[in-house]
């Protein structure tokens, strides 16, 4: 990731969650990690289970960027081991993103879901989104609602995540955010965990399909805000523009 | 029961009567010292004095010793109660509270998930509210858990009403309320992981700067803003004058939850300390209140309670709440029905004595768009049994009047519970109203606390 300001800042301070963890499903090695220019850094796991990494340069910088490498052996696992209901609540409500309006209300009383299981509900959501909703780059921001986002009935990953969980979170299944990487070269995906019987199934609307091995997960929250790849804030009247790029290849080696 | 009245003879009160009409005139002095809050109206600053009415409320020994009794009691309960949302959640677990009103309330911070503070402690200062109705009986009315406030201006009308009427306090035996400052200083210390005691405000432009300033001095801890503290290498430091910088071990911040820290809270503050909070959640620092203590003490979850102390202490609640019902549970959404005009009603999400209506003195139509709202969202209102206040005079004008008055007790929570043997007694000065913060117009009394 790399910020490139039309400026010089100084006084910059960040947070990154950008380093995959260790979950039932996934194992992360050999991670190297370098942020640029010199700074201090910290590292901390935040609420939600998320490496974070946080610190500053007190120097003038008209760039601020970072790379990571690693390996991470995928596959291990089809879910992830989650805590008891009640310890998982705060999965269960809606926040400022996810929260529904009347168009994400109208959509959800037309689907019909009684009696099946968190799992299965999860699958017929995830469907009937796919199907009436459209995937295109350009029309929705970062700080698009769900609400927003379907109305417009078309948007990205993160979009497709958010609504997905407005509609779990109605049916009141805990269910989370995750951004990650998928096999492949270009930018980061999102998706969402659904809860059920103390395990977070993941399922990717973006694609309409369950979350295999040739993803890997960097971290989870309640919506998307929760899992910011960079954010910061710095003294200086300036224009920024950020570049993202991921890299996922497949190695195949047994020994992992 | 007791009142001022009760105590002291005919005898004594007149010759305290000559002393209140012959003393340089506190407020005089109290406007001088700048005790002063501060008041935001039409997006406008204003700084008001509190008036300061000479009449004490006087709380007999025996007395103060229940109140205390009932104080740390709660306030033990409201701190376990707040380790286990952030941990087990074993109250949610068996029922006793639902998840709704700690998840969908503003109060729960999800960034507080899993942090175990310095010493376990969360309420290291709690400012507990209270009424006497007329039988006597104490109520609870609110806790608070955030950042009370008030503390300073009864600490400094004591040493201004020594000063200018020394004769009032002769052959009375008066708990000294001036040891606030080291019940504080001790509460500070217990939990400072290593290095200075700060005390942070957001600045002048606050409604209890005075407070901040007076609290700084009283304690010996530096007073300081947002530009003046930086996190460095998992540590907090101040940077003094020369550029300096010392490491600092406790924090008595005076701002807001949400204002604490950009990175963490609301990104938009300006007066916060970037990563403080991540720091906190490694331990290296100790943050006086904890963040996330708003899940325990705003008015929907007031009403759980006693039931909290029944849960995890395991003994009856000895001070008890007001009446309370909760339109959330079906049962009293009737009775709230059926007894409209009897109840006063509080929006959970409202402060400072705003959103808190009586029944008895709405219109028909107010009424009926009220209980709408109320079935709409259930969740959102509690209706309390309007409380018979004891009335406690004030002097006005050389007259004395019966006004409407609660108590805010300070509960400090170091190694042990400590009650401080005084508090704010604020009272109504519209002698119909029943609201009595200095936000909205009430003065305050000196809260004298006899040791024999």
């Amino acid at each position: 990731m790399k910020l490139t300001f039309s400026d010089a800042v100084r006084d910059h301070r960040f947070s990154l969650k950008c380093i995959p963890h260790f979950t039932d499903m996934q194992r992360i090695k050999d991670v190297s990690i370098s942020v640029y220019p010199d700074h201090i850094t910290s590292e901390d796991t935040d609420s939600h289970g998320n490496i974070t990494l946080f610190g500053y340069t007190n120097e003038y910088h008209n760039f601020f960027g970072f790379e990571v490498n690693g390996l991470a052996v995928t596959g291990l696992s089809d879910s992830e081991k989650a805590g008891e209901l009640h310890k998982v609540g705060m999965y269960r409500y809606q926040t400022g993103i996810t929260r529904p309006g009347e168009g994400i209300i109208n959509f959800y009383r037309d689907i019909d879901m009684t009696g099946f299981s968190n799992e299965s509900k999860a699958q017929i959501i995830m469907e009937k989104l796919s199907a009436s909703f459209k995937y295109e780059q350009g029309v929705t921001g970062m700080s698009t609602t769900a609400e927003q986002a379907f109305e417009g009935g078309a948007g990205v990953c993160q979009d497709y995540a958010h609504i997905m969980l407005a509609l779990c979170r109605m049916e009141k299944i805990p269910c989370r955010y995750v951004a990650g990487m998928m096999m492949g070269e270009g930018s980061s995906h999102a998706w969402v965990e659904i809860w059920d019987k103390n395990r977070w199934l993941p399922f990717d609307p973006t694609n309409n399909k369950i979350v295999g091995d040739e993803y890997i997960k960097i971290s989870c929250g309640r919506d998307a805000g929760d899992c910011l790849v960079n954010q910061g804030i710095f003294i200086g009247n300036v224009t920024q523009t950020q570049e993202i790029n991921v890299i996922v290849e497949e190695v195949f080696n047994e020994s992992y | 029961m007791t009142s001022y009245t009760d105590i002291f003879s005919k005898k004594e009160r007149i010759e305290d009567m000559e002393i209140y009409a012959g003393a340089a005139d506190v407020n005089e002095q109290l406007a001088r010292y700048g005790v002063k809050f501060g008041i935001y109206k039409n997006n406008e600053f204003r700084e008001q004095l509190f008036p300061f009415d000479m009449i004490p409320r006087v709380i007999d020994k025996k007395e103060f010793a229940y109140l205390e009794k009932g104080l740390k009691q709660r306030v033990k309960a409201l701190n376990l109660f707040i380790e286990d949302i952030y941990g087990d959640k074993k109250i949610v677990k068996d029922n006793v509270v639902p998840e709704e009103f700690i998840y969908a309330g503003s109060g729960y911070l999800p960034q507080c998930e899993g942090i175990k503070p310095p010493k376990g402690i969360y309420s290291h200062i709690s400012g507990i509210d209270l009424v006497q109705a007329k039988d006597g009986e104490w109520y609870i009315l609110e806790d608070n858990l955030r950042i009370p406030s008030g503390a300073s201006y009864p600490m400094m009308a004591r040493r201004l009403s020594r000063r200018s009427a020394p004769d009032l306090f002769a052959g009375k035996h008066i708990e000294d309320n001036r040891n606030y400052a080291d019940l504080l200083r001790r509460t500070m210390d217990y939990v400072n992981t290593g290095g200075h005691t700060v005390i942070l405000t957001p600045g002048r432009y606050n409604a209890a700067y005075f407070e901040h300033s007076y609290l700084a001095e009283e304690t010996g801890a530096h007073l300081v803003s947002g530009s003046e503290l930086i996190v460095e290498n998992d540590h907090l430091y101040f940077i003094d004058y020369s550029g300096r910088k010392e490491r600092v071990g406790a924090v008595y911040r005076r701002i807001s939850d949400e204002y604490l820290d950009p990175m963490n809270f609301n990104k938009e503050s300006v007066i916060g300390i970037p990563h403080i909070f991540d720091i906190y959640r490694k331990g290296n620092v100790a943050l006086i209140n904890a963040p996330g203590n708003g899940v325990a003490d705003d008015k929907g979850i007031y009403y759980f309670v006693p039931k909290m102390i029944r849960y995890y202490l395991d003994e009856e609640p000895i001070l008890n709440n007001a009446p309370t019902y909760l339109p959330y549970y079906e049962e009293d959404m009737k009775y709230v029905m059926d007894n409209f005009d009897k109840l006063v009603l509080k929006d959970v999400a409202e402060a400072g004595g705003y959103g808190v209506v009586f029944g008895s003195k709405m219109t028909e139509d107010q009424k009926k768009t009220f209980k709408e709202t109320l079935r709409r969202e259930p969740r959102r209102f509690i209706a309390q049994e309007v409380i018979d206040f004891l009335d406690i005079d004030i002097m006005e004008k050389g007259e004395l009047l019966p006004r409407k008055a609660d108590l805010r007790a300070f509960v400090l929570m170091a190694d042990e519970p400590m009650v401080w043997k005084s508090g704010l007694t604020r009272f109504s000065r519209n002698p119909d109203s029943f609201i009595v913060n200095s936000s909205q117009g009430g003065g305050f009394k000196d809260t004298w606390v006899l040791s024999q």
